[in-house]
């Protein structure tokens, strides 16, 4: 009798020894296999970190009344991932898929003001389609009527990257129709229309975007083109300087350094190094993109 | 009767407030919801409508469980248990007792999307406070979107309870009415598409026809959608409000007509 108690409690003991090991071992799986899957899944290429997106049609088919969440979900997924470019200032080298993204969030949501913005910060100067963003935003403003943020995007592009002044001004009145009490548009305005002053019309434009801007990476991404505009613009008007001085243009940046109208020719935060064009007009190696990758349509 | 059907409606509602699986699906639904601050503040340029369109699409994921659940169960418990035979025994309308079973479910339904409703309404209220959007977020608006997410739950539930009159398993109604409730939003997409240029080209007629047929068996849900108007304060169209809400109704009480026929013809082994 006492042997059969003993024996039974040894059994016990035994099975309980065994689950004890059993989950001990899948725990030690578990760790072993989690930290060496971070890492892998961590040095992946930049571009694997942007998922495919379906067609927009098929997503909404899928979806029920899910789309509209979708729709933010994606434009949120592109922001992390150019945001993790930025901060590790790689280029993106995948434009088609981020602008396909961008295409299937604003056709799921047509009011995603997110993906609109997105699209304006990237897609002009550092993807180098300004076409393919400005067809973004009229489709923006076409359901986002109340909206002056879009004509005002609308009509910088415009101006500022097709040098379609007309559609710029039929823009910036539409700006002044939805927000009348804007005391910075007459002075942007003018600039567009009389002044000509490209640099100093996208440092407006960008102060804007700056002013605005809430997510960290994104105002980054921005401060720094503003900062390498801010140099353009310091150097065009020591070129100007030269010019008033010696009746001609300098032929090379060093000759602004040699005659003393500036201390040294300044540096490109985006890594490339400054330059004057056969035309004299001041232009970087970075083509103000990290990596200095031209996205196709419009140069620097 | 009118006795009956308020006793089986109390019933319904006990059997929903006991059930531990719908309180933990509200529970679920509650602790998303008090996550909304969290995913809207990686907005770029609107915090709220990411927070609005987030806590809507809580409460519409959240709000189809508990009616799949709940209606599910509804018909399928009394199934199992065989209180149904009892019931059957007594000299009650078998119409009564379905009705009033659907009767509670949607007074559960309707308590748990105003629970949601309460917390996603605090929710947006504060984040309107703190990030100031452009447009702020219409009330009447919102709760008219609430009340129709509550009427594309009547009308799932009533499916659901419909299949279950009929099918011996339980799995083959929840099966058919995530089907028809997801193919439901896209029945309007599907018919413009048909009508379309592109549609009479590239379709032959009997695709077509079914498209058409698929309008107008199914419900169409996107009709109920009011959630661009909520979240971005596009205007609403009266008209189509007030059309939406018949055809609400009209299409609930086919559905409820039908489960009573089905029910009536039922037999128990």
């Amino acid at each position: 009798m006492v042997t059969g108690e003993r024996g039974l409690s040894i059994r016990f003991l035994v099975t309980r020894m065994k689950r004890i090991l059993l989950f001990l071992f899948f725990l030690i799986l578990l760790i072993g296999s989690q930290v060496p899957l971070t890492s892998v899944r961590s040095s992946r290429p930049p571009e694997a970190r942007l998922a495919f997106f379906p067609p927009a049609p098929v997503i909404k088919a899928m979806s029920g009344d899910q789309y509209q969440f979708l729709s933010h979900v994606i434009s949120l997924q592109c922001l992390f991932y150019f945001g993790t470019l930025v901060e590790e200032r790689q280029p993106v080298k995948d434009w088609n898929r981020l602008e396909r993204a961008l295409y299937t969030s604003t056709r799921l949501d047509p009011y995603n003001m997110d993906a609109y913005y997105f699209a304006q910060a990237v897609l002009t100067w550092d993807a180098r389609r300004p076409r393919q963003a400005i067809e973004l935003l009229e489709y923006g403003f076409s359901h986002r009527t109340w909206d002056w943020y879009l004509p005002f995007f609308l009509s910088f592009d415009y101006a500022f990257f097709l040098k379609d002044y007309a559609k710029a001004a039929e823009y910036m009145a539409k700006v002044a129709e939805l927000k009348p009490n804007v005391v910075w548009l007459p002075t942007l305005a003018a600039r567009y229309f009389y002044e000509g002053g490209e640099t100093a019309l996208a440092l407006a434009y960008l102060k804007e975007m700056i002013s605005t801007a809430r997510n960290g990476a994104m105002k980054k991404h921005l401060e720094i083109r503003a900062e390498a505009l801010e140099k353009i613009l310091q150097t065009e008007k020591a070129i100007q300087l030269y010019r008033e001085r010696f009746h001609k243009g300098p032929e090379k940046l060093e000759d602004l350094v040699s005659v003393g109208i500036i201390e040294r020719i300044p540096e490109d935060p985006y890594g490339g190094t400054f330059y004057l064009d056969k035309e004299g007009r001041v232009r970087t190696t970075s083509k103000l993109a990290f990596g200095g990758r031209s996205g196709g349509a419009h140069k620097n | 009767m009118k006795r009956q059907l308020i006793a089986f409606v109390t019933l319904s509602i006990k059997g929903g407030i006991r059930d531990r699986v719908l309180a933990a699906i509200l529970v679920v639904g509650l602790l998303l919801l008090l996550t909304t601050p969290v995913v809207a503040v990686f907005s770029m340029r609107q915090v709220v409508a990411l927070a609005t369109s987030y806590s809507l699409s809580v409460i519409s994921l959240v709000g189809l469980i508990l009616t799949l659940f709940m209606a599910m169960s509804l018909l399928a418990r009394d199934l199992e248990q065989r209180s149904i035979y009892t019931v059957c025994s007594l000299p009650i309308s078998r119409s009564s007792y379905l009705v009033g079973k659907f009767l509670g479910f949607a007074v559960v339904i309707f308590f748990a999307l105003a629970i949601l409703g309460c917390f996603t309404a605090g929710a947006i209220f504060v984040l309107e406070r703190l990030y100031p959007p452009d447009r702020l977020i219409t009330w009447d608006a919102f709760l008219l979107g609430l009340w129709f997410q509550y009427w594309v739950f009547l009308i799932t539930g009533a499916i659901t309870i419909l299949f279950s009159t009929v099918a011996t398993s339980t799995f083959l109604p929840l099966a058919l009415s995530v089907g028809i409730y997801f193919g439901s939003y896209s029945t309007e997409a599907v018919r413009y598409f048909v009508q379309s240029a592109g549609g009479q080209e590239r379709l032959n007629p009997v695709v077509r026809l079914l498209g058409r047929l698929v309008y107008w068996i199914l419900p169409n849900f996107s009709a109920f959608d009011l959630k661009s108007q909520i979240i971005y304060g596009v205007a609403l169209d009266s008209k189509a409000v007030l059309l939406a809400q018949l055809y609400g109704i009209g299409y609930l009480g086919v559905l409820i007509v039908l489960a009573m026929i089905a029910f009536r013809r039922r037999e128990f082994l």
